[in-house]
């Protein structure tokens, strides 16, 4: 499970999950990286057999997986059963890193637009693997969002993938979906203008309601890019469309070895929307602000002024 | 018993040359060639990585932190691929410096000078200290010993950086000669991939040798050649700047039909990584069978290593601001994926005013610098005096400027790792060892303020403090005999007067304390409510004279780490003088790296 102590501050109505149709929005500073609560909600949907659909803008898969193991989640095994699906945004989103293509492995090339097939097939292949151990070994590599000239390229793409991730979820309990953007920034770092990535995100928010699930997306909020008019706006707007907000920043007074820094839970204008219509249950989450501190292979929050360097 | 098996090294023998495995994570980890920047760092660069380094203005110090990477690059037989507009990279190779001991095999190592190390410079320097402060002091342990603060003699030696050699590593001069034998001998360098240092040792005042520049694999790429390449094609000096807005048609159409520099650059780059065969997914040959990604390769494998000198300079032009972020983004897919790893200097005072900003939490800069942030996994910036607006250089002689640390590279886990192993940035690793050292305001996570020096065998960074406010000298002939002292401390007489010029050996003595220790002692006097305290074996009696904590406050520079909180408050009611305002907020918040604001 991801972070016990994270556990009850977090949305009560769907016990470690969050409520379907919402939408995360998490913002953080250089100093005090937000990365953790990814990683929380990865291994949380992934222990209750939920599907996750995780965008690396800024990281590779390697780093998801090996941060996973040391959550006790296993990312190789749960993309071989479908569960969990990787999207490279890295090596070839920009037009500058577009001609990477030309120089991939021939054979990967097929694979990655029969990715339904190749998973549907596991479960065949898990019985034939003794005898075709070669074939069993790579799993497929992941998806990988190529260079387009506008964002609706992307969203098309992830509409397909979602579309697919979904589509195999056939069972007695309806699956619920999450769809993780790691991170924002990068997007309008890498020159698309912020109302086109406010679009999109209002578009996957829309997308992943269908599909029974929920937005998390990470975008950065350093103070000092507050004058920016751009990065401004991604970080209002993106805001204004979040269900729930949490804030992740350093402590005003300082580094400290106790304390790495503060968590502001706070609602979104949907999440008052939605209280003022009675969706939402008396204290369901209370908004307030925590502390944490980040271990090898966990996170403690705790209430101001709790932590074990004080007590 | 059988299950029970000698763990061989094979995981290290399979490690291309000059690498080393990370103790918290297992990252590959490649040297920048400086020590204490390894150190910060976490043990090393790891494999796949960006580091940015913000140029200090006016001297080039952040030029000579990449000339250390890929010197350090040629010892270690890696490729290194220079990429540079406004110096020449030719020039940048051939001014890289020698290795210490090797050039001056004939001369010097032979007719047994030793000139390994500038530790007995330090030695020197401090005894002729000594014998300017009057006492015939030659003994060296006899030096080293506190007199008077002698309760915290048996604390653990307060470090400020580290050492020169990591541990586990010691050449000896024995090894210097060896291979300067060797070198001498044949023409290639004899040593084998696991001989090879994972930091060797540099001197600034030699030169690299023809033969080294001979055998070194280098791949140079002049991006103002480039630059005039691309403005052959276009005239994009009446480009208009697009505003963030605006810029969806330039990210579309600055396709294949406008070339532009940073595009050419990447290209550059993608091109020698895929011909040298240090990308893992794109081949040479794409329609060939992959190879099977074994380790068996990995011992023969060598390093890329990228250097770029002064992006964003103003001879590099862009279309849009934001094509140096797209070629981070790309240039970190590539190397993620690749044998290599980058090191890129930027002017970054072109970008921002760095002086009324830093005050807050120690991050510079311009919006456009920290966005750069954002793209590169390490960032660090020079800072130095002699190129600094106010005068600080001369409260810290003892430095050529700070060293500011804003990110280090998470890969593969939650923390950073040089918050696990570094020494400089106070991580857990030394910081808990020692209780003088757990107790010390508890402030951590890299806000130890940094500063660096340049000798000419090092390049050191190391935890920041200012020496003890006018010296030695200038402290002895202000000192009077403002407070007695009683039987306690006339007993420890014998070994301060040797050093006490004043007649009266026990106030005398007691005036020669470590001005913070009377500090604390008046602190305690006055959080005592003036009254006097005992001492086991006598009394010691603190008058407090008006003049005295004056005094004390005056001569007080930086007090040393373990008794800072004492100080402070011991002297909180006073903070007269600015110039003693920093200290007193350092040690409340712990989090103020500026040390310039005075």
């Amino acid at each position: 499970m991801g972070y016990a102590s994270l556990e009850p501050h977090l949305p009560s109505s769907h016990a470690p999950l969050l409520p379907p149709g919402t939408f995360l929005s998490i913002s953080d500073t250089q100093a005090s990286d937000g990365n953790f609560l990814l990683h929380h909600f990865i291994s949380n949907y992934l222990k209750a057999d939920h599907n996750v659909v995780l965008v690396g803008l800024a990281g590779i898969l390697v780093h998801y997986t090996m941060v996973g193991r040391k959550l006790g989640v296993n990312l190789a095994t749960a993309r071989t059963k479908g569960n969990f699906q990787f999207v490279d945004g890295l090596t070839q989103l920009t037009d500058y890193a577009a001609p990477n293509k030309e120089y991939l492995a021939k054979p990967a090339e097929p694979k990655p637009s029969s990715t339904t097939t190749t998973t549907t097939t596991t479960a065949g292949a898990r019985i034939a693997r003794p005898a075709a151990a070669a074939a069993a070994t790579p799993p497929a590599p992941p998806k990988v969002l190529s260079y387009g000239p506008k964002l609706v390229d992307l969203y098309r793409a992830l509409e397909e993938i979602i579309q697919d991730t979904a589509s195999k979820t056939t069972g007695p309990f309806q699956k619920q979906l999450v769809l993780i953007l790691d991170d924002l920034s990068v997007l309008l770092n890498c020159g698309w203008p912020c109302r086109d990535v406010l679009a999109l995100v209002r578009y996957l928010k829309l997308l992943v309601t269908k599909f029974n699930g929920t937005l998390i997306t990470l975008v950065h909020a350093d103070g000092l890019l507050a004058e920016e008019v751009s990065q401004d706006g991604l970080v209002k707007g993106v805001f204004y469309e979040a269900d729930y907000i949490i804030d992740v920043r350093g402590l005003d007074s300082g580094g400290s070895r106790d304390v790495h820094g503060q968590l502001s839970l706070l609602h979104g204008p949907g999440y008052l929307l939605r209280q003022r219509a009675g969706q939402v249950k008396e204290n369901e989450w209370p908004a307030l602000t925590l502390h944490y501190k980040i271990l090898d292979n966990n996170v403690e929050v705790f209430a101001k002024g709790y932590s074990s360097g004080v007590l | 018993m059988s299950s029970f098996k000698k763990r061989v090294p094979s995981a290290q023998a399979t490690l291309p040359a000059g690498c080393r495995l990370s103790a918290y994570n297992g990252q590959v980890l490649i040297s920048t060639g400086v020590p204490s920047l390894d150190d910060i760092l976490g043990g090393g660069l790891p494999l796949g990585t960006i580091l940015l380094i913000q140029e200090d203005r006016q001297t080039s110090y952040g030029q000579l932190l990449l000339k250390y990477f890929l010197r350090q690059g040629i010892v270690a037989g890696d490729k290194c691929l220079v990429v540079s507009g406004d110096e020449s990279p030719e020039a940048i190779v051939r001014s890289l410096m020698g290795i210490a001991g090797e050039e001056s095999l004939e001369s010097q190592v032979q007719s047994g000078v030793d000139n390994r190390d500038d530790e007995d410079e330090a030695r020197r320097e401090r005894r002729k200290k000594a014998a300017a402060a009057g006492g015939a002091e030659d003994e060296d342990s006899e030096q080293d010993r506190l007199t008077i603060a002698w309760r915290y003699s048996g604390l653990k030696k307060f470090e400020s950086g580290v050492g020169v050699r990591p541990p586990g590593k010691s050449f000896g001069a024995g090894a210097i000669s060896s291979r300067v034998n060797k070198t001498g001998s044949t023409t290639e360098p004899a040593l084998t991939p696991s001989q090879i240092p994972f930091c060797e040792q540099f001197d600034l005042t030699t030169r690299i040798s023809a033969k080294a520049l001979e055998s070194a694999d280098t791949t140079l790429v002049d991006s103002g050649e480039l630059q005039k390449g691309v403005q052959t094609g276009d005239s994009d000096l009446e480009d208009d700047s697009d505003d963030d807005f605006s810029t969806s048609g330039s990210a579309s159409a600055a396709g294949k039909n406008q070339p532009d520099l940073y595009r050419n650059v990447l290209d550059k780059i993608r091109e020698t990584l895929i011909q040298g065969g240090f990308s893992t997914t794109l081949l040479k040959d794409p329609s060939a069978p992959a190879p099977a990604p074994g380790a068996a390769g990995l011992a023969e494998r060598h390093i890329c290593r990228i250097g770029i000198n002064s992006i964003a300079s103003p001879s590099w032009r862009s279309k849009t601001p934001h094509d140096l972020y797209k070629f981070l983004h790309a240039l970190r897919g590539l190397l993620r994926f690749s044998f290599g790893a980058a090191v890129i200097t930027i002017p970054a005072h072109l970008y921002g005013t760095i002086d009324q900003r830093h005050a807050t939490d120690g991050s510079t800069t311009s919006p456009y610098i920290h966005r750069l942030e954002q793209l590169c996994d390490a960032s660090v910036r020079i800072e130095s005096f002699a190129g600094a607006q106010t005068n600080a250089s001369s409260a810290a002689s003892a430095y050529h400027g700070l060293f500011h640390v804003h990110k280090v590279p998470v890969l593969n886990a939650l923390i950073p790792s040089s918050t696990k192993l570094s020494v400089l940035l106070d991580g857990a690793a030394k910081g808990s060892g020692g209780p003088g050292q757990s107790g010390s305001g508890g402030s951590s996570k890299g806000v130890n303020n940094l500063g660096f020096k340049v000798r000419r065998k090092r390049f050191a960074i190391e935890t920041f403090h200012l020496p003890p406010e006018g010296g030695v000298g200038q402290r002895r002939t202000s000192a009077e005999p403002s407070s007695s002292s009683s039987s306690s401390l006339s007993e420890r007489k014998k070994s301060s007067s040797t050093k006490s010029s004043n007649p009266g050996p026990a106030t005398g003595s007691f005036k020669k304390a470590d001005s913070s220790e009377e500090g604390s002692v008046q602190s305690r006097a006055r959080s005592l409510g003036g009254s006097s305290f005992n001492k086991p074996s006598g009394q010691v009696d603190v008058h407090s004279v008006p003049g005295a904590s004056g005094m004390a406050r005056k001569m007080m520079g930086l007090p040393p780490k373990g008794i800072q909180g004492a100080v402070a408050s011991g002297c909180s009611t006073g903070g007269s003088e600015a110039g003693h305002k920093h200290n007193h907020g350092g040690a409340g918040s712990g989090a103020n790296s500026s040390l310039l604001d005075f």
